[in-house]
């Protein structure tokens, strides 16, 4: 079995995109509006909402990057994953209730629907919008990429397809995200992200296993090593630093709910009292899905301590060399799987907001209404934004690195940023003003723009995010309160007062 | 008193801490450095320099963001449903992420000093506690609103209010 690995692993794989392809045509014929493309229709039961909600937090960075980061820095990055347990908690205990009542009073389709309703201002709409669009276009564009390369390394394994480009593999991986989104929209996405979500656990719970029989005295004795070589790689700070990690746990910690690829799945739910199933299910998903994160970092920098491994080319080929080097081809195979499922699910739900942004959300915001025939519109503007997306990720791979760093920027920290104070408190306080929103998200756009833009370094370590956020949070709430006391439509006052 | 009031308040001492991290002098050491035998590994230098000047406004510093995060928490619930039976269990949630904090930082403080390290699953005790410690206080805040969404989160009165909002709009759903 072992000789056929490579054969085995494309297998799984294929089968995955073939799934992906089959749930597309489904869909399909069950997107009959903008509101089924958009929110399903605000039909979704709990254990649909809850995969999803996961599955679109954990993205290739999770399967990748963050395995590739405690291999290169020690267990810094364990206070990203750690906190999550607590992201969802300010999610759900502050958004998931008055998003899903204002969605289906106020008949919003996005999240800008939201921010529009809450605080009757159409710069507010704009304004979130456009940090919904460019935030999309960074993430969307490594998200392509890093598909394309995952793509690219498994089919080179194989002879037949040894040769093949990574423009081949941007343009297939491309096309099958573009065909699912585009038939299914957002109920394609969600009934992928199911299946994407089983798998994603069914990985982490395997590797973890995996990982603990590497060293006869388990994960133990791989701590043991990591801390004979450098104490405070394996010490709770890792070598990034105290600060750099309580940066962290603020960002992911607040900011996971300011995430509008997440909120938006909870507007989607039957039925606001699933809430109470769907938190738990979210938490344990993404919980077991972690683990991977973890565990194959620490292991892998201790093998390559220990000369188990020679040193890796470089620190995000952590998972896949830990593959290579100790999973069974079938769980390799499911793994890869997994990880293919971490970035489609992620992409499809960016590809829906980032729709949503240009098709329904600016055209109000500049002329009242939305574009006509709008779901013809959005199968359109899917292709467009990920043609665009794709576009962005060959031009940064082979011409200009920056670009998509730039771009990335506008991801987690400035949707957290500029979503948290704007959404996550001003659906709970009557006194948050359109003013104070219009301050706080541009407030968010200048300093994470400016921190990747202009040569600033932050003194101890202190991340950009982390200040943008709290300068955000602030601003928000002092210039609320500094401003005339808002008047709300009856039907937001009622859903204020619940 | 809204509880915006000490969420601002809370606010102004995280700006107070971290201009104090800022302002402190650099540690004698750079945070980390390159392994030395391993290319795309990082060391982390002499953890009691590089916290000998930011450890205490950093301590600080994390304790008022768990005590943020709880009076967010609060601001999620109705001001009518802010019963004592709520903030007895938000308290504890408190405490919950403060003692875990401590774990964490009197434990490294504790190594540091005294180079001693302890197990527990898998991981030297301080780390231990990030991992399970934070998710198990995390836990808590899911166990609360689990236990307590009928109670203060989504009432059956809430549940009737927002059935008759949603039946009085123009053209019904």
């Amino acid at each position: 079995m072992e000789a056929l690995r490579s054969e085995i692993i494309l297998g799984f794989v294929a089968a995955y995109l073939v799934f992906c392809v089959a749930v597309g045509l489904w869909a399909m014929r069950r997107t009959h509006s903008a509101g089924d493309f958009f929110v399903a229709g605000r039909s979704l039961g709990p254990f649909v909402v809850a995969m999803a909600i996961f599955s679109s937090t954990l993205s290739g960075f999770g399967f990748v990057g963050g395995p590739g980061l405690v291999y290169a820095t020690g267990v810094s990055s364990l206070w990203m994953v750690a906190v999550s347990a607590i992201g969802y908690g300010v999610g759900f205990w502050l958004v998931a209730k008055r998003i899903r009542m204002v969605t289906e009073v106020r008949r919003c389709l996005s999240l800008p629907d939201v921010v529009a309703a809450r605080y009757n201002s159409e710069g507010a709409r704009f304004l979130t919008a456009l940090t919904i669009l460019l935030g999309v276009m960074g993430y969307l564009a490594t998200q392509i990429l890093a598909l394309a390369l995952v793509m690219q390394s498994i089919l080179q394994g194989t002879e037949a397809f040894a040769g093949v480009s990574l423009v081949s593999c941007v343009l297939f991986a491309t096309a099958i995200l573009v065909f699912y989104s585009v038939t299914g929209g957002i109920i394609a996405s969600v009934y992928t992200d199911l299946v994407q979500g089983a798998v994603m656990i069914v990985a982490g719970l395997l590797i973890v296993i995996v990982a603990a029989n590497v060293f006869d005295g388990g994960i133990e004795q791989a701590s043991a090593i990591v801390l004979a070589d450098n104490s405070e790689a394996m010490m709770p700070f890792g070598t990034a630093g105290i600060i750099a990690c309580l940066s962290w746990f603020f960002i992911f910690g607040f900011g996971l709910a300011g995430q509008p690829h997440l909120i938006t799945k909870m507007m989607m739910n039957k039925r606001i009292s699933d809430n109470r199933t769907i938190y738990p299910m979210s938490v344990f998903g993404y919980i077991m899905a972690a683990l991977l994160w973890v565990s194959v970092g620490i292991v892998m920098r201790a093998v390559v301590l220990d000369g188990g491994h020679d040193p890796l080319g470089a620190p995000d080929a952590a998972a896949p060399a830990f593959l290579s080097a100790f999973a069974h081809p079938l769980l390799a195979g499911v793994v890869f799987a997994a990880l293919l499922a971490a970035i489609m699910s992620t992409s499809d739900a960016f590809l829906n907001i980032g729709t949503a942004a240009v098709i329904h959300d600016i055209p109000i915001a500049i002329r009242g209404r939305s574009l006509d025939r709008e779901l013809l519109w959005a199968r359109v503007f899917t292709i467009v934004i990920a043609a665009v997306a794709a576009g962005f990720a060959l031009f940064s791979f082979y011409q200009n690195e920056r670009l998509v760093a730039i771009l990335g920027a506008f991801g987690w920290s400035t949707f957290a940023a500029a979503i948290v104070p704007v959404v996550v408190i001003g659906l709970n306080w009557k006194r948050g003003t359109a003013r104070g929103a219009v301050v706080a998200v541009l407030a968010s756009l200048l300093i994470n723009f400016g921190i990747e833009i202009l040569p600033i370094s932050l003194p101890k370590d202190i991340n950009g995010g982390f200040l943008a956020m709290l300068t955000s949070i602030t601003l928000f709430i002092c210039v609320s309160l500094l401003d005339k006391r808002p008047k709300h439509a009856p039907e937001m006052a009622r859903i204020m007062k619940i | 008193m809204s509880v915006v009031i000490p969420i601002l308040l809370v606010l102004a001492l995280l700006w107070v801490l971290l201009a104090v991290v800022a302002v402190q002098p650099e540690p004698s050491v750079p945070n980390s450095l390159p392994h030395p035998d391993i290319d795309g590994m990082m060391a982390g230098s002499d953890g009691l320099a590089r916290l000998a000047e930011i450890g205490l406004p950093a301590f600080s510093l994390q304790a008022a963001t768990l005590i943020l995060v709880v009076l967010m928490i609060a601001l999620g619930v109705s001001r009518r449903y802010r019963t004592l039976p709520f903030w007895l269990g938000l308290a504890a949630t408190a405490i919950l992420f403060l003692f875990v904090w401590s774990r964490i930082f009197l434990g490294h403080q504790h190594f540091l000093s005294t180079g001693e390290v302890h197990y527990v699953l898998g991981f030297p005790a301080p780390t231990a506690w990030v991992g399970y410690g934070i998710w198990a206080s995390g836990l808590a805040l899911l166990l609360l609103y689990v236990l307590g969404f009928r109670k203060f989160i989504y009432t059956h009165e809430d549940e009737a209010e927002f059935e008759r909002l949603v039946q009085e709009l123009p053209d019904g759903e």
